[in-house]
């Protein structure tokens, strides 16, 4: 595991898409990302994860321009950013961005939009109609072109996003939560053109929707609480950090079964994390070889009717929960060993008294 | 600066689509129609509407009342119209997210900030022009032929004074969160810069005196009390100064 604010690197020799040198940014005195040094290489979709105040959206803003770090530096295909005026608009010409809740001018229609954009981008007469009708079609979107966008649906807004992060063909696209909008079709469709741009542009995927990062992914980052916990391939994470895991599903009406059954496991070595859902159980194992030989005894034993037992491929899920899980386990022990100092050295009395 | 050109562009198809152009533009004309028509009137109306025996000699109205009342109606109302349309320029943008999409793109934000001035700055002068225009048609057409130049200098002078509250209103935009914030700011100014302007040595001085230097020009009179280079200066410097602020605040802010 890379040390946390430290990214490994990666080992192919392609330039730079993107680097970050102890970045840090402050919001008065919440500190919203923590000395974070990432190397990302270009041709690659690379997935930023965390959960809800890990620091993603910051990294996004400061690679952009549109906040100023407290601390450290970014630099986007080579380009200072922060640079001068002339500078930064070459580094937004590279760029393309779609935001976590993408609005714009609903005065204008979808087609209008994307000509603006394209006006700012310098791509001119015939080929910009061109351009910006094949990327109506690409994000579906050809029907409503000329709608105002204040009628559109926060779907079709996302998907306009798409459009217009694309219509450059940026160097580095940057999509924050591009799915969150987007029904299963749309999904879909986004998965499959990121595909299609991992030939000519780096795209950095901000989601929380795991299956998705893992689908398209070749690297990802995971922060939480504005520190970088680590950066590798997702294939060395599966393999690092996601533990095996068994699925259990009994018949229904077995409730207090399941649950000396949990018990029972959480007195096994081999057994890790147990999740009840519905009338099934995930059980995370530590020991697989262990677990191989003794689960299926132990659940002979528990009389329970069993009606499916399988061994689950380790998710990035997983990995996500075993990482960041983790950090807040440690995290909660150590407020509550700090707590307990304190208690103690408020006196046993009054301890006493409140417990 | 990187994107001017087609944020000019955006800014006035945006005033024309959100149909703010035509609105003023049509307020104001209204205003420059009403000014030589009420002058012309009001001696009919106060004999039509004043009660039975009442008699005041108010006069033969003529052009220099007309242009009292234009005066009187387009830097009051253009005042308040500053701060109405220069309140949201940029807060609203920062609020909607709309200012961090465009600023994503290539375009500086000074680009950002002087083509949403310059927007403000034709819509007002399309507005003015429109109002002294149709005054001069009508003064023309009730009294007699105006001299246009006088009046063109008129019109330059009001378009001056309803830029020196877009100013102070579009610092405010940069500075608050939020358009009312941006409002607050440019009636503070209004209000502070009247109450100035009663100060004895200091009034003429200010923006809120050029009402009497548009007059002066427009009547080619002058007077001792009034400095027009230095009044004209002064709004000039409001301007600026508030300009240079925005900027100042606006390079490096938080998106």
């Amino acid at each position: 595991m890379s040390q946390p604010g430290v990214a490994s690197v990666a080992g192919a020799a392609a330039p730079l898409a993107f680097a970050t040198r102890g970045l840090t940014k402050r919001f008065g005195s919440v500190l919203a990302l923590d000395h974070v040094d990432l190397d990302v290489r270009a041709g690659i979709v690379f997935g930023l994860l965390g959960p809800n105040g890990a620091g993603k959206t910051t990294t996004i803003r400061l690679l952009t321009g549109l906040a100023t770090p407290t601390e450290g530096h970014v630099t986007v295909t080579g380009l200072d950013v922060g640079s001068s005026g002339s500078v930064q608009a070459e580094l937004h010409r590279r760029i393309g961005v779609l935001d976590q809740e993408p609005r714009y001018y609903g005065w204008m229609t979808g087609r209008e939009l994307l000509h603006f954009v394209g006006d700012l981008l310098g791509i001119e007469g015939a080929d910009l109609k061109t351009r910006a009708g094949e990327t109506l079609e690409r994000v579906g979107l050809t029907d409503a072109a000329d709608r105002r966008i204040a009628t559109y649906s926060s779907g079709m807004r996302q998907r306009l996003g798409i459009g217009q992060a694309i219509l450059g063909r940026p160097k580095l696209l940057i999509l924050d939560e591009p799915v969150s909008s987007l029904d299963p079709e749309g999904r879909r469709d986004l998965l499959a053109l990121i595909g299609d741009l991992r030939e000519a542009s780096t795209v950095v995927l901000s989601s929380h929707v795991l299956s998705d990062v893992e689908r398209v992914c070749e690297r990802v980052a995971i922060l939480d609480r504005g520190r970088l916990i680590t950066e590798a391939a997702v294939s060395d994470l599966l393999d690092r950090f996601a533990p095996p895991a068994y699925r259990v599903e009994v018949d229904p009406g077995q409730e207090a079964g399941v649950r000396q059954l949990v018990e029972a496991l959480g007195r096994q070595a081999w057994a890790g994390r147990v999740q009840v859902e519905g009338h099934g159980l995930r059980i995370q194992v530590r020991d697989p070889d262990a677990a191989a030989l003794r689960l299926v005894p132990l659940l002979g034993t528990s009389g329970l009717r069993i009606a499916l037992i399988e061994r689950e491929r380790p998710t990035l899920e997983d990995v996500f929960l075993e990482l960041v899980g983790h950090e807040v386990d440690a995290e909660l022990e150590a407020g509550e060993r700090a707590e307990s100092k304190a208690d103690d050295e408020a006196g046993g009395s009054a301890a006493g008294a409140a417990s | 600066m990187t994107g001017y050109r087609e944020m000019v562009v955006k800014e006035l198809l945006e005033a024309w689509r959100t149909r703010r152009l035509i609105v003023v533009a049509l307020l104001f004309l209204a205003l420059g129609i009403m000014a030589p028509v009420v002058t012309k009137l009001l001696p009919d109306i106060i004999r039509a509407f004043g009660p039975t025996g009442f008699e005041v000699d108010i006069g033969t109205p003529g052009i220099a009342d007309v242009i009292d009342q234009l005066l009187k109606n387009t830097i009051q109302f253009g005042a308040l119209a500053a701060i109405l349309l220069a309140m949201g320029s940029v807060a609203t943008e920062r609020e909607r997210g709309t200012a961090a999409f465009v600023l994503s793109k290539p375009v500086t934000r000074a680009a950002f900030l002087w083509a949403k001035l310059v927007a403000l700055a034709v819509v007002f002068a399309i507005a003015i022009g429109l109002a002294t225009a149709a005054a001069w048609v009508y003064t023309f057409l009730l009294f007699h032929r105006p001299p246009i130049l006088p009046w063109i200098e008129l019109a330059a002078v009001v378009w001056l004074s309803a830029m020196v509250y877009a100013s102070i209103t579009f610092l405010g935009s940069v500075i608050m969160r939020s358009s009312l914030g941006a409002a607050g700011v440019g009636f503070l100014g209004l209000i502070v810069l009247s109450l100035l302007s009663i100060v004895p040595n200091l009034g003429p001085w200010l923006p809120a005196d050029l009402s009497s230097v548009a007059k002066s020009f427009a009547l080619r009179e002058s007077s001792p009390d009034l400095d027009p280079v230095l009044t004209i200066s002064v709004s000039v410097g409001v301007i600026t100064v508030c300009l240079v602020l925005a900027w100042v605040r606006f390079r490096r802010a938080e998106l």
